[in-house]
Formats: structure tokens, sequence, C-alpha cells
């Protein structure tokens, strides 16, 4: 028997059974509402109706309550239209001046009373239903029933009936949940505006992916679910473009477009708009983040410089993750366990009191090491070397907590407080010809919003506190590569979106400036790590969208106050054309150039790096005189939803990139012993602008497609290639693989069963790592080769009981690891990444 | 026990019983081992120590003419002591599996670095001493280690004061030295070198590129330009001391004749224990770099002369008695010396079949019996002076490399010709 004919009764079996199936469940409710609207149009409610059900049923949605109202009132089934608004008006309470005169005239002709809105959940029972008749009854106790399935769907999504605000609604920085947009109810027809896909990140507002001046990838919470991944780097693995580089268990570098390295410092990475960047070592630690996976809303990835919009350090994209807002979704309790030494257990809390929202969370997480340099358990009795933890087989141990509490006070007055910690001991890769090191740091952060008026001011304040040092080191070498270090950024940022229209030319308009306070003490910069250095930024920022018709145009511009950059090498101006070739299909064309400032590090450093010889070593010296690392971008992409099965993106860039900073030969003395280096000075080096310009050039396809209900289906690949160029020679740069693809299918079963399969391709990559000769005193640049690599990962996970409470799951990630036991690298001194195999237990409710 | 929890345990389970595998290959070599103990120095003034490493096989002068393989340095605030006797810790990492000797140098006039051959190296007034495996007895001890150990409580004793510079020279003539007269003479060529007052035009000023004394500071601009600052220096005044080669024909025995050679053949071919020891070696067009055994080595050519040879009244490679020329057992200042260069040569290549040593494996070339001239690189050669402490001077050096200005009456020029060897 072939596999297809194997195949084919549990094919057609599936596409039997699709009305609780979904693989993200709000695609799915996106194309049942697109066909419910599509046969309201044609006047055919009962499909209409259903189509409606089932959108609510996948993803509960104020507007798709209130088309069920609609659809059974054109039915003249008035009591379940009754009920219907009822839902309608709860879930949005703003809509009640509008819908309350619908209910009053339905409950006159139904004989029935009002019912306190609002006084608390909803629950919807056939027993409200008062003096239906026997045929009523029955279908009541129909409705009672769907109701009764509609409640525990709702539950289940992790959607209380009481308030429905679209998690669309957002706001474009995790602000407060913006006050919903009364629904225009006037025209007495169906609402069409429900499950559009937003994106907030390219341009600081909400807007239709069709009109981002960037390219943007999202992935969803129910990615993160169904994918089974422990980290977000992990995640971010499929996105077109992107290049997750884990050179431990604990650190994943990454990259958009090429530039990867160790510490990788191109992509600005925004946990709710708030920035996450440790601008004194140039990147961001992701394992240091205090949320949990659980309360993430989506990510948005966006591929292209993005200085216009966020400054210094979006130079090849931007990564924005999104948490749920704070009311919404169910409370969670989830416990992993499996290989190689992974633990986790989390838990998030949420809900109202009273008028304030919250939501808290906590959890512990530990990684196993890939890889061990020695086993000090097995070695000589006095042996030569000493790890900086004492646990020398754990690559992560962390500990977070998170908290959010938002309150709207009235429709023009909303605040939200939140904060977070983690404290963790992690592995990972600094800069240069530096060993792995460890790393005990204590991350914490608050944060507070007012929305007052249109008026949207934002303060934080990040703190990064902790040691570190090479992981492995000679018992007698002292130290000396120890470090101990306090960074502190205050932000404060106030903007102004506004819409108005000129005529029909419709626009949006957000102004913006800001001040950023960073202070830095830490052991390898200018006097150690008694000098507090302290820099302060200024920023200002105007972006302009504007359409008229099918034709839309975007144009940005910030400019950057740096106390060591002029402001003519902070000026970053973005501009974009697009035009809507169809309703849901664009064609754009975008222009951007976007820095990164050098960092605390490149600026300030002075360190006495050691050598393989013990009494030599070379000082490290900052430079302040380095100019920012520039790109320029210039890309065309099309972005089609032109059909509820699918969304597509194409994508062709061009960028060049220049004045990257790298460290620089040693300039060689005829030095002394220096008694504070306790050694002699062989030389110095510091860091310098390379000469040499990168040529990128790339193609991205990217689709999805949502065949039919619980089946999602993804794919793209990138192609790549990068040159450097220093007067007339040029020659490629291969560490970034020319060819990138990622595929993966996701299906929620009937039978309450998730599974989805991913994988990743990367071709070869051929790095030329700089660094230190000890014999030359120079830089060389060693190429050094990293073969192509597949990694696949699968999940199952099975909800036991009919409420669907209960999650068992299992993993595998990296399974050609897990079967093999030989894990590939992603970059030449990394460690060979190891499969996962882990297990994990989840409770909702 | 619930359903539900019974699902945790083996999760838990796994999570916490992990070992991570010990990587195949590693970027950090844990296999290399370490050394650590205390510098013991006899005096008063304390300055930096070096503590140097050798090949137990392949000794530093005046052993041998190995090189350090690593070395580490002892900050003059480390010691501790007084009345004469301060001592400090030491560490010395990254040795591959081997036996080795550990010395020390307590650089009083601050005057050492291993990165230029003219620093690299005790001066007048430094200490040196070497492990020894006890105090009692001070004889040099060897240290095996193996397999990532940490050998601690290594002792240096730093014990003996140099009263003589390095055999600082020049040579006299321009001194060329034809093969073919070398192979057909019976008595090989020589050449003459002599000794200069740049001795301690050295000792007080090689360091004239340390810059202005300030800690290095981002944000001074005492230093002028950051890339250009150095480190302080810090260091007891010195009193220079005498210059000359310091000429030594060993009688040990005290017998009032000079001793034979401490190596077999060359005692067999009438050679004294006479210091200082002369060695050339080729440094025209690169020679590139070899493989044995795991190791890298360079190809080299390498020959050792001989001095005194006429002052002493012997004929090298002859034989014959030592005459009073020169006086027996008695270290002496000499301004002048000649050389005899002896017409065999050493070819450190990867083919080298005649013998292996700390070098690698190499071939020995006779130009009077097993070769002929045309097999000898020809060209520039470096002549080494290594004197009974143990200083050496080699020409040419970094001076004539870098250029520098006369300095004190001593053409820095000097420093820069070689012995030029022609067919």
């Amino acid at each position: 028997m072939s596999v297809s004919k194997a195949l084919g009764p549990l094919l057609a079996l599936a596409t039997l059974l699709p009305s609780i199936a979904h693989a993200d469940p709000k695609d799915d409710a996106r194309r049942h509402f697109a066909a419910g609207l599509q046969a309201a149009q044609g006047e055919n409610f009962e499909v209409a109706l259903q189509r409606f059900l089932a959108a609510q049923q996948a993803f509960p949605h104020p507007a798709t309550l209130y088309n069920i109202a609609k659809s059974y009132t054109d039915l003249d089934d008035l009591p379940n239209a009754l009920t219907y608004y009822r839902l309608f008006r709860d879930a949005s309470p703003q809509a009640a001046g509008e819908v309350d005169p619908i209910i009053a005239v339905l409950e006159a002709r139904l004989g029935q009373s009002v019912p306190v809105a609002g006084a608390g959940p909803v629950r919807v029972v056939g027993s409200s239903m008062a003096g239906p008749t026997a045929e009523e009854l029955a279908r009541l106790q129909g409705i009672a029933a769907e109701l009764e399935a509609l409640t525990a769907a709702l539950q289940r999504r992790g959607e209380e009936v009481e308030v429905v605000p679209s998690p669309d609604a957002t706001g474009p920085d995790g602000g407060p949940t913006a006050v919903p947009e009364l629904p225009d109810l006037d025209d007495g027809g169906f609402l069409a505006d429900a499950y559009e896909r937003v994106v907030v990140t390219a341009s600081r507002v909400g807007q239709d992916p069709l009109d981002s001046p960037s390219t943007v990838s999202v992935l969803t919470a129910d990615d993160i679910l169904l994918s089974g991944v422990t980290n977000v780097p992990d995640l971010l693995r499929r996105v077109a473009g992107v290049d997750a580089m884990s050179l431990t268990s604990a650190h994943t570098d990454v990259s958009i477009r090429g530039f990867n390295q160790k510490l990788s410092n191109k992509v600005l990475v925004l946990v709710d708009g708030r920035s996450t960047y440790m601008d004194f070592l140039g990147t961001s630690m992701w394992s240091s983040f205090p949320i949990q996976l659980e309360e993430i809303e989506r990510i948005e990835v966006i591929r292209g410089p993005g200085s216009a919009v966020y400054g210094a350090n979006a130079v090849t994209g931007v990564i924005n993750i999104i948490t749920r807002t704070p009311g919404e979704g169910q409370q969670v309790v989830r416990v992993d366990g499996g290989a190689p030494g992974l633990g986790r257990a989390s838990g998030v809390t949420t809900g109202r009191i009273g008028g304030t929202a919250y939501r808290l969370s906590a959890g512990y997480e530990q990684l196993g090491r890939w890889a061990k340099e020695t086993d000090l358990s097995g070695g000589p009795d006095s042996p030569s070397v000493e790890t900086y933890f004492d646990n020398d087989d754990q690559a992560l141990r962390v500990l977070r907590a998170n908290a959010r509490l938002d309150r709207t006070i009235s429709p023009d007055v909303a605040v939200s407080v939140r904060g977070g910690l983690s404290e963790s001991t992690s592995e990972f890769y600094p800069v240069g010809a530096l060993p792995n090191y460890g790393l005990l740091m204590r991350h914490s952060y608050l944060r507070g919003d007012l929305f007052l008026k249109g008026i949207h001011l934002r303060s934080f304040w990040n703190s990064n506190s902790g040691e570190t040092g090479p992981w492995v080191r000679y018992l007698d070498d002292g130290g000396s590569l120890d470090a101990q270090f306090a960074n502190n950024v205050v932000d404060v940022e106030v903007e102004t979106p506004l819409r108005f229209d000129t005529g029909s030319v419709k626009h949006t308009l957000n102004v913006g400036a800001g001040y950023r306070y960073k202070g830095v003490r830490f052991t390898y910069l200018n006097r150690g790590f008694d000098n507090l250095i302290v820099e302060q930024h200024g920023k200002g920022f105007i972006n302009e969208q504007l359409s008229v018709g099918p034709f839309g145009a975007v144009a940005s511009l910030r400019v950057d106050l740096h106390p060591l950059l002029p402001i003519t090498e902070t000026l970053s101006p973005r501009g974009a054309l697009l035009l809507r070739v169809l309703p849901k299909t664009s064609l754009r064309a975008t222009a951007g150039s976007a820095y990164r400032a050098p960092n605390s590090v490149e600026s300030y450093m002075n360190l006495r790096l050691p050598t393989p010889v013990d009494g030599v070593f070379v000082t490290d010296l900052g430079n302040r005189d380095l100019r920012p690392e520039r790109i320029n971008t210039f890309e065309l992409g099309i972005h089609d939803e032109s059909t509820f099965l699918h969304t597509a993106d194409v994508v062709v860039y061009l960028n060049t990139v220049s004045d990257l900073i790298f460290l620089d030969d040693v300039t060689r003395g005829f030095a002394a012993f220096d008694p504070v280096g306790n050694g002699i000075e062989v030389g110095t080096t510091g860091w310098v602008n390379l000469p040499p310009t990168y040529t990128g050039v790339g193609v991205e396809a990217d689709v999805e497609l949502f065949p039919t209900d619980g089946v999602d289906l993804f794919a793209n690949v990138n192609l790549s290639q990068i040159t450097e160029t220093v007067g007339n020679e040029s020659q490629r740069d291969g560490a970034t693989s020319t060819i990138k693809a990622n595929a993966g299918a996701s299906y929620r079963t009937p039978f309450r069963t998730d599974l989805n399969l991913t994988m990743h391709y990367l071709s070869p990559q051929e790095w030329r790592l700089r660094s230190f000769d000890p014999t030359t005193l120079e830089i060389v640049a060693d190429p050094q080769q990293v073969p192509a690599r597949l990694l696949a990962s699968a999940r199952i996970g099975v909800r036991p009981f009919p409420n669907e409470d209960l999650e068992i799951a299992g993993t595998l990630w990296n399974i050609a690891a897990l079967i093999t036991g030989n894990g590939s690298i992603e970059h030449p001194i990394g460690q060979p990444v190891s499969g996962r195999a882990f297990g994990s237990i989840s409770y909702r409710f | 026990m619930t359903h539900r929890t019974s699902w945790l345990l083996p999760l838990l389970a796994a999570a916490c019983s992990y070992d991570a595998p010990v990587h195949p290959d590693p970027p950090f070599d844990a296999e290399l081992n370490a050394l650590e103990g205390t510098v013991v120095f006899v005096g008063d003034d304390i300055g930096p120590a070096y503590v140097t490493v050798y090949d137990a096989d392949n000794p530093g002068p005046p052993i041998g003419t190995g090189a350090p393989v690593t070395f580490s340095s002892v900050s003059p605030s480390s010691f501790g002591g007084g009345a004469g006797l301060n001592s400090a810790p030491f560490g010395v990492t990254q040795l591959i599996d081997g036996d080795y000797l550990v010395n020390a140098l307590v650089d009083l006039d601050d005057n050492f670095s291993p990165f230029s051959d003219v620093l690299a190296g005790a001066t007048c007034n430094d200490w040196i001493g070497t492990h020894v495996a006890d105090l009692q007895t001070a004889l040099p001890a060897v240290v095996a280690l193996n397999s990532g150990e940490a050998k601690r409580d290594v002792t240096v004793l730093v014990s003996q004061r140099m009263t003589t510079n390095r055999p600082v020279f020049a040579f006299k003539d321009s001194p060329e030295i034809s093969l073919s007269a070398s192979a057909r003479a019976v008595i090989p060529l020589t050449y003459t070198i002599e000794a200069s007052a740049a001795s301690a035009v050295f000792n007080e000023d090689i360091s004239i590129d340390h810059g202005p004394a300030c800690e290095r500071d981002l944000d001074s601009d005492a230093c002028g330009p950051v890339l250009a600052c150095r480190p302080c220096l810090s260091g007891p005044d010195v009193n220079p001391c005498d210059n000359g080669i310091t000429a030594w024909v060993v009688d040990a025995d005290n017998d009032g004749e000079a001793d034979p050679y401490p190596g077999e053949l060359q005692a067999a071919a009438g050679i004294f224990n006479v210091f200082p020891r002369v060695f050339i070696e080729y440094i025209g067009e690169p020679l590139g770099e070899f493989r044995f055994e795991g190791q890298m080595f360079p190809e080299r050519w390498v020959s050792e002369n001989f001095p005194m040879a006429q002052e002493i009244g012997i004929e090298v490679l002859t034989g014959g008695s030592a005459a009073a020329i020169a006086p027996i057992g008695v270290p002496t200042k000499m301004q002048q010396i000649s050389i005899t260069v002896t017409p065999i040569f050493r070819h450190y290549h990867a083919d080298g079949a005649s013998a292996v040593d700390a070098n690698g494996p190499y071939d020995l070339l006779d130009l009077r019996e097993n070769a002929s001239p045309e097999d000898v690189p020809t060209g520039r050669w470096r002549a080494t002076l290594v004197s009974h402490t143990g200083q050496t001077w080699n020409v040419p050096n970094d001076i004539g490399a870098e250029g520098l200005p006369t300095l004190n009456g001593f053409d820095g020029n000097t420093q820069d010709e070689a012995l030029i060897l022609v067919p």
C-alpha cells in the first residue's frame, strides 16, 4: 500500500474534523471570519453564522460576538441574538452606549430584563433564557451546549469572557492596552475588522503589515508553545534572514542578514519596546530577560535598519518581544525536565483587581553544558586548572520574576508600571580571542508608562551588575581577567502619535524626543571598576506615514546626541514607497541607513590582555575617536495576504556596511616591567574602524500556509552573499551562510494532541577569525570552517482531560545530535550543539 | 503519589543528574600543566623578577644554547621578607608534558625585555638563580610535568649577582669567511671581535623607548597620544660595571692546565673548555619551518666557533696544548679576541639524518670530509657570544635592525653587521 493511500483516510478524517482543531488559532479564526463576512454579504446567514461561531471558538473576539448576534438577528433567532449582543457588550463595555438600545429592543420583544453589565464573568447557561417554547427550548439547549463549549474554549484559550480586548490592541511598545475604538454600529451591518494582523515595531505605531515600511515577521505565542523551544533565540531560527548561532548552551548570538559574531551587536532587542541592549558590552543577554516564555504574546522581527525609529544599534534589524496584556489569558504553571541538564519551572498569573489589571510571573531555568574542557574529577590529583563556577556541568541557572500593573483611569488616561529582575549564572563567549567566560549577572528593570490624551510618556531603568571571568583558568593565573561590572541606564521618552487627514491624504505622524543616561563601572574599562563612566544622550525622531488610495509613503528621521559622536554621524533617515497592487497585496521600496555606536568596551577599554606567556601582556585600549558602524540598505519587497490561506513575503535587499569596529594589530614597544600589570607589556592594541566595505545582497522568500483548521505550514529561504572590498580587491566573506532555509508544520489534531516538526538548514560557512598571534604580534585572520548543518526538532503535546487544562508534552530538539551523539558547531570555536530531549507538564486554569 | 506528580520526578531527575561530556577538541587545552612556587631572593634591593622555564633537554646559557619555553614575572611589591632574604610566589602555566629547568632573574636595573635580543638577559647588577632541590645543596633540579597537573612548591633560589656586563661586541673588521678556504685550511680561518664601551650605554639607556613615566590612563594627557603611552618605570640606581668580554679558560680541577671541552667530540679534537662560547647561525633568506614529532621547528644552519685559539696557542681541530698567553682558570676582561671558524655545520631540517637534539633532527656537514662549500648557505650569519655567566650578546641585533642612533660614542651601525660567508 502506498503512503498516500495509507494516509488518505487519515487526511480525510482530519478534514472532516476541523471545528475544534487549531494550529495557530488566530489564523483559523481569521479564515473563518473572512468566510463568514463573505457569506453574510451574499445573505447566506446560516453559513455566515457557522463561520462566525467557528471563528469565535478558535479565537474569541468582540467583533465576532457582534457578528454572531447579527447573524442570529438576520436568521430571526432573537433569543440567541440577544445572548450574543449581551456577550458583545460585556466584552466591549465602551460599546455599551450603542449596543444597549439594540439589547433593550430585543429584551422588550422577548420580555426580558436588562442584566447589570460588567458585574463579573458572564456565564452563559441555558437557564438564563426565559419563556422559550418547546421548540425554542430545544434550540436553546443546543445553544447552551454550544455556549458551554464556547466558554470552555474561551477558558482554554486563556480568555475570560468578561474582558476580551484584542491582543492586537497592545500598545506600540507594549504599553497599556490602548482603548479599543468603538465599532461602527450605525450601519447595522457586520463588523469587518477582526483578527487583523497588526505590527507595531516598524513604525512605533500599530499598522497593517501591508503598510509596513520594513519587512516584518511575527512569531506568536502558539509558535512558542507548539515548537517546544525553551528560549527565544531558538525560536528565531525559523525566521528568514535570521541567524541564531549558539556557542554554548546558555548563549546564542542572533543576527539578521549576516554579520553575526560573538556578542552579536547589530540587532536591537526590545521587550515591549524597552531596549535590552547592554551598551557597555554591545549586546543583549537573552537569558537575563526576566520574562517567562508563557507571558509572550508575540515577537516581531524587523529585517533591515531600524535606527530611523530606534536610534543606535538597530543596524540590521529589530526584535521586539511583546508580552501579553495584563488581565488577559490564563494562569499557567509549567515544569520541564530532561537532557542535557534541562530543568525549568515557571508560573504566570494574570487577572484584574478592580480597575487594575495585573500579570505576575516567576520561574527557574537551568541548562547543562554541551561540553566541558576537562573532567576535573578524573584528572591529576593536583590539576593545573579550576573552573569559574563550582558546577562545571551547568551552562545556565537563572531565577526570574516579572510584574506588570495596568490601569485605565479614563478613556484618555492610562498608566502602566512594571518591573522585573533576574539572577543568573551562565557561560558565554566574549569578543576577540578571549575564551569562554562564566557570568554571574543580576538584571533588574523598572518601567513606567503614562498615556495622556494621545501623549505617551515612557521611562525605564535598566540595571545590570555582576562578575565575570574565564570559565577555566590556571590556578595561579591570579584571576587576571576576572571582572566586576555595574551598568545603569535611565531612559525617558515622550512621543505623540497623531492621525489626521488632509484632504484625501491620511497621515500618521509620530514625533518624539528623549534622554538617556548611561553609567557603567567595569573592571576592563579605564581606571577599572572604581571609575564610573557616564554618558548622557539625547534623541529626537519623526516618522510620517501617509496614504492616498493605494499609494503610501513613509519618511522617518532620527538624530541622536551622543557624547563621542558628531551629530552628523547619528543621522538616520528612512524612506519607503508602498503600493497596494491588490487590496491585500503590497509592493514596497525602502531605503534606509542605520548605525551602531561604539560600545563602552570599544571606547573606554584599558585592559591588560594575557598572552600565552605568563609574564607578557598586551594592553587593549579603547578609542574615543571611532566612527560608528554604518549600514545603508535598499530593499524591494512584496507582501501578499490575498487569501486567508496564506501570507507571503519576497524581499530583495542590498546592504553596504562600513567602518566595522575590530581590534587593531599590536603596536610593539620596548616596554619594561609594569608593576600594575605584573608583567611586560609587549605592545598595545586598540579598537579601530576596519577599512573594508562590505556589500551584502540577498533574497528572502517566506510563505505561511493555513490550509485547514489545525494545520500551519511555513517555509522560507534566504540566499545571500557578502563581499568584502578594500580598494580594488574584493573577496567573499564566508561567515554568513549562502543558503539558509527553514520549514515546519504544526497540527493540532482533533484528539487533544498537538504535533510539530521544524527544520533549519544552513550552508557551510568560512570564518576568518581575527586573533592575536603572540609570535608576530599581529592580528591574523585564519580561515576556519563551519560545516553545513541541519537542525530538526519535533514536539508532541497531549491534553489528556476533556477540559484541556493539563498538557503533557515531549520535545526532541536537534534530533540528529540526539541520534548520533555528535552535534554540529555553529561557530569555529563554539561547542558542538547537543540535542535536547525533555518532557513538559503544564497546567492552565 | 498522585498520577500527576509521578511524571515530575523523572523529569527533574534527568535535569539534576547531568554530567557534561568532555569537549573532543577544546579551544582551551586543559591538558597543559602549570607549576608554581616561590622565588627566594638573597639581596636587599628588589626589582621585578622573571622566572624562565627551559626544556631540560635544551638548557639555556651557559650550559646550553636553548631559549626559554616561557616565562612569568613577579612584581617587586609581592616580595616579602627582609634582612637580605626576600621571597615571592610565582606561577607558570600552559606547559606541555615534559621535564623542565626553572631559572629566575631579578632585574634590578629594570631593563629586561624578552622581545628585544639586546634586552633579553641579565645585565650587570642583576641577580640570577635556579630552581634547586633544596636550599642546602642548591643543586639544579628538574621538574617533570604530566597530564594537566600543577606542580607546586618549586623554589627558585636567586643568589648570584652579575658582576660583569654582557659580552657586547662588534666585529673588528667586516669579516668575510671563505668556506672553500676554510675547508682546505689546516688551521681554520679566524675573525676578530672586540668588546665595546657600549655595554654601559645600553645598561643605562636602552630603555629609551619607554616613554613618559605615567600610569596608562585614557583620561590623562600626560602621556601624549594614548597608544604611545608606556608604563611607569622605576628601579634602584645601579652602578655600571666594567666593559669587556670576560674570557675564561676553565681549569676546574686547578691543575694549571686548561680543561677539555665538555663534549667528547670536541675534547677529542683538542678543544678546551673556553668561554665565551661562540655560535654562528645563518640569517640570510628565510628557511621556513618543519614539523617533527608533533612539534614545529625552524630550519636552521648553525655552527659552533671557538674563541682564543690564537690567544691560548692551540690549533683547533688538530690538538695541542694551551699556552700561557691567556691566564688559565681566571676570568679575564679582554677587549679583543679571535674566533676560529670550524668548517662543521649542523643543518636542522625535517630530513636530518645525523642525529636529533632539542632543535630537531639535523645533518652534520663537515667541509673537510663529507660536504662541499656549495652545500652551505652563504651570505649573512649572526654571531652569538655566551659568557660563563650565561649572559649573551649577538651581532647583528635589534640595535642595528632598529637603526638606533649612535649613543655615547657607540656606533650603533656596527650592530647591524653580519659575518659573511662566501663559497
